[in-house]
């Protein structure tokens, strides 16, 4: 059974690394790219769901990422490797300024002032035109380079973002099987009792915010590089929306589960381009049909349909 | 020697006083209880205590040190450790799981398999309970977890928060053997009770609290014999005349 699942896991690797050098539709692997960029993204919602905190600013900590890596390469005229390690590290600056702030408050104030604070960034974006380029953006930003390489083709580009997507799943699968994980698990479940255990709430809560920040940031300079473009219209809260959309179809328990929502989700819209009209119309009617027949998302659906084969 | 000591304590909820100028001394080793009806302000006077609210004024003292206003966790590297009420758990972690929390500090984490023995010394059938999820398990059992979670960061001082409540009568014996044992080691308990009868008989010194303040306080001893203990918390008249 070990051997196997290795096994599998290997050829799944292969697989999805070598794909692209073999398939020459060019619009499949961009696909592939946003699906592996907003996994990355999703897992870091999915940090915040686990202790019970949603948050609506990742748009807009996403777009400071995506905005600190075009500045800091095109104002600055550092190289790319700069700009990309800084937009994850704005992103969990500033989740670590403002986390002390924001995560005093539970529930839905706490959704509430994460969406405000997005605002705020986005109007930032919009009114110092100086800077950001008001709603326009900022054009002309350059594409990603790895060790003097430019990431032209398409196919280089997705394998990034695969590295960054494998790695956000594989850094949350080992914090949730470690005590840090399950520490998170009881901020969610029981706050006080945790706290009277010893267990320095707010700590554990402006870490998770800051990892997840982080995160959001590192999604914002690959997409700034991968469009060579950024505006504040990509920002805004229905990001944030998409990402708990994802969470919640794919499953808050797993993130193989955020995997999965991500790969279904961000496809569908393609599907539905000759009715784009439709697209949202049709993401609410897939929200209720999975949130009624399963709740527990897609990965818990394979927990039960794997339960019910080993009740046999 | 006094070990525990709370100076005109007050913690108040938004515009409402919880706890008015409360003064509690308790000693090392000792049992003290704190009784009073729904209300009273026995849960916050522990929850102060252990960190979980702030006080508004006043000062929590312990061992001749100044504690107040300090986090639950420092609280908890001191020595202090709650089992709040209603034998809260975290019901689909296992029972091993939960009580590992319990040792969650630096201090105590690295003595965490001495310390679950000496918990299973005290409550046997947790061990044998040790893979099964925690809500699954009775009520009473759910509360010797909860008591033997507090007790694995080593306490010098047991909170225990309304132990009995909910229990069947043969349980609420066994916590009852469970405090005395765990006294006997030298732990210094605070408990807070509804049911007096239980607490008076645990105890060395009770205070009993109504709307947040003191209205009587002395050994347990004389406590169970007063006519207005008797008649409020002990059953009225019909314990008078038994």
């Amino acid at each position: 059974m070990k051997t196997w699942k290795i096994l599998a896991g290997l050829v799944l690797a292969v697989a999805l690394v070598a794909w692209p050098f073999f398939v020459e539709n060019r619009f499949l692997i961009h696909i592939a790219t946003m699906v592996c960029m907003y996994a990355l993204l999703a897992l870091s919602m999915n940090l915040m769901l686990r202790i019970g905190q949603l948050s609506l600013a990742h748009g807009a900590i996403m777009g400071i990422g995506a905005y600190t890596s075009a500045l800091v390469m095109m104002s600055l005229g550092f190289p790319f490797a700069v700009g990309f390690l800084l937009s994850g590290v704005v992103g969990g600056l500033v989740s670590l300024i403002i986390g002390p702030i924001l995560l005093r408050i539970r529930g839905v104030y706490f959704v509430l002032l994460t969406f405000a604070f997005g605002e705020i960034v986005l109007l930032t974006f919009i009114e110092w035109v100086d800077v950001f380029g008001g709603v326009n953006g900022i054009f002309g930003v350059p594409r990603a380079q790895i060790f003097g390489f430019v990431l032209k083709d398409k196919a280089l580009s997705y394998l990034m973002a695969l590295a960054m997507a494998a790695g956000g799943f594989f850094l949350l699968r080992a914090i949730y099987r470690s005590e840090f994980g399950a520490i998170m698990e009881t901020l969610e479940d029981d706050e006080d009792l945790a706290r009277s255990l010893g267990v320095n709430a707010m700590a554990y809560r402006l870490a998770v915010f800051v990892l997840s920040g982080a995160m959001a940031g590192f999604a914002g300079g690959f997409y700034a590089s991968y469009f060579t473009f950024v505006s504040p219209g990509a920002f805004n809260f229905w990001a944030a929306v998409n990402l708990i959309v994802i969470n919640v179809l794919g499953g808050i328990a797993s993130p193989i589960g955020v995997i999965l929502g991500a790969a279904i989700l961000v496809p569908l819209p393609e599907l539905f381009r000759d009715a784009v009209q439709y697209q949202v119309l049709f993401y609410g009617l897939a929200l209720i049909v999975f949130l009624k027949f399963m709740p527990d998302g897609l990965y818990g659906l394979i927990g039960k349909i794997r339960g019910k084969r080993n009740d046999r | 020697m006094t070990f525990i000591k709370f100076e005109n304590l007050s913690v108040h909820y938004g515009p409402i006083k919880a706890v008015d100028n409360l003064n509690i001394e308790a000693e090392k080793g000792s049992v003290t209880c704190i009784l009073g009806a729904n209300g009273a302000g026995k849960s916050t006077t522990l929850r102060a205590f252990s960190g979980l609210v702030k006080p508004s004024s006043g000062r929590i003292l312990l061992d001749g040190k100044d504690v107040t206003g300090l986090s639950s966790d420092q609280m908890v590297e001191r020595g202090v450790s709650m089992s709040p009420e209603g034998r809260r758990l975290f019901p689909d972690m296992t029972v091993g799981d939960n009580l590992r929390l319990g040792a969650y500090l630096n201090g105590t984490r690295h003595s965490w398999k001495s310390d679950m023995e000496r918990v299973f010394s005290y409550f046997p059938r947790l061990r044998e309970r040790i893979g099964q999820n925690a809500g699954s398990m009775s009520g009473g059992e759910q509360q010797m977890c909860a008591i033997g979670r507090a007790l694995m960061s080593n306490p010098q001082v047991l909170l225990l928060d309304e132990p009995s409540l909910g229990l069947a009568p043969i349980m609420i014996a066994e916590v009852a053997r469970i405090v005395r044992t765990i006294n006997a080691e030298g732990i210094s308990v605070v408990i807070v009770e509804q049911n007096a009868r239980l607490a008076l008989q645990l105890s060395d010194y009770g205070y009993l609290l109504e709307t947040g303040r003191t209205v009587l306080e002395g050994p347990a001893k004389e406590l169970q014999h007063d006519e207005h203990v008797k008649t409020a918390y002990l059953g009225g008249t019909m314990a008078a005349t038994s």
